[in-house]
């Protein structure tokens, strides 16, 4: 395959880390705040039960320890969500799996999303939809209209929907009504040199407040149904 | 009196088990889940010491911290973050914030932060009653 030069999207793309590396990271600290203060409250109980003589609730602490370990697993994930995004960027192009990236970029802002009151519901097809592209970009893409919806509203909900549509994968993103403002102005230049590089369609000529995504099966090629 | 503490944050299992922890340390906590819930608590309650994340769905922690310093100015709040910058604490400090804390915190520090915005309180509360004393000795009849 020739050498892709990706030219500001990658400045972009760098933006986009970034703001997901301080998401992920934020997520992390608010569960690490959590097992700091259920391992403290353990260690509190313990002194007051050497020093004070006060029985030691076995059932409280058991609970504690459990739910120690369910914020050690909310954890991983965030983990295991930066990982992914972290080797997307290891080859310019490979197969991916197009719902398992529409579903992680749906869930890693989910604490950026709630704060402005939205909420994104994702329907993906039952099997995996594959497609050969670049994943950290196609990433890129659909969380500029997440982004988007997020600077335009303060509260609703959004739908990524993804189908098969034969010679690619249709990602259609509703509920961008509030936006359609930020929606008509001209679309970035790194936004227009993907749809080139990857050979993807950005549509935003369909129902308002929606936008539709075409990813084609085979890298780069621009074909319509 | 037991220093009345108020603390808000979204994520449920922080703000119970800091409570509970509070708790034992003799304070008298009460908790809020969002900005609006805090608000609302303030409104019928005084209290000493608010400990305020920043970033909650719906009002946020500064927006928060703006309305709880029009309700009750001597309130002594104090922001915390589970950022790993501080820029957002020192936008709530330059808006009345007495302190910021980042998340995970150790818990001395914590309770030395809540201690002292308890006795900044207790200082400032007294040197108003002073004023208002020495106005009353110096015109006894403004009191009728």
């Amino acid at each position: 395959m020739a050498e892709v030069d990706w030219g500001e999207s990658a400045t972009a793309g760098l933006a986009f880390f970034g703001k997901m590396s301080a998401c992920i990271s934020h997520d992390i600290k608010n569960y690490l705040a959590i097992i700091n203060e259920k391992a403290g409250l353990c260690g509190d109980l313990l002194m007051i039960a050497e020093q004070k003589g006060r029985p030691l609730d076995q059932d409280m602490v058991k609970e504690l320890a459990q739910n120690i370990i369910k914020q050690v697993k909310r954890a991983d994930q965030v983990v295991k969500n930066l990982n992914r995004i972290a080797h997307s960027v290891d080859t310019p192009c490979c197969t991916v799996d197009l719902d398992g990236i529409v579903a992680l970029i749906a869930v890693i802002p989910e604490r950026l999303l709630s704060a402005k009151g939205l909420r994104v519901k994702t329907n993906l097809p039952t099997s995996p939809l594959q497609v050969e592209s670049n994943p950290f970009f196609l990433m890129y893409i659909m969380y500029y209209f997440i982004d988007i919806a997020m600077s335009a509203s303060n509260n609703g909900e959004m739908q990524i929907d993804l189908k098969d549509v034969g010679d690619a994968g249709k990602i259609t993103i509703s509920g961008l009504s509030d936006a359609k403002g930020r929606l008509a102005e001209t679309m970035p230049t790194p936004i227009s040199v993907l749809e080139d590089k990857l050979g993807i369609t950005v549509d935003l000529e369909g129902n308002e407040g929606e936008v539709v995504i075409r990813v084609p099966k085979a890298f780069g090629s621009k074909e319509v149904d | 009196m037991k220093p009345r503490i108020l603390i808000v944050d979204d994520e449920k299992e922080f703000v119970e088990t800091l409570a509970q922890r509070l708790t034992l340390r003799e304070y008298d906590v009460t908790t809020a889940f969002s900005g609006k819930e805090a608000i609302e608590t303030v409104r019928g309650y005084n209290f000493d010491v608010i400990i305020l994340d920043v970033l909650m769905p719906g009002m946020d922690g500064v927006e928060t911290l703006g309305e709880i310093k029009k309700l009750k100015p001597l309130t002594e709040v104090i922001m915390l973050t589970g950022n790993a910058t501080v820029e957002t604490a020192v936008e709530g400090m330059k808006l009345g914030a007495s302190d910021y804390l980042m998340k995970p915190c150790e818990t001395e520090d914590l309770v030395s932060k809540v201690q002292k915005a308890y006795e900044r309180k207790a200082e400032h509360e007294e040197r108003i009653r002073a004023v208002k004393v020495a106005d009353i000795m110096s015109s006894p009849r403004s009191v009728l």
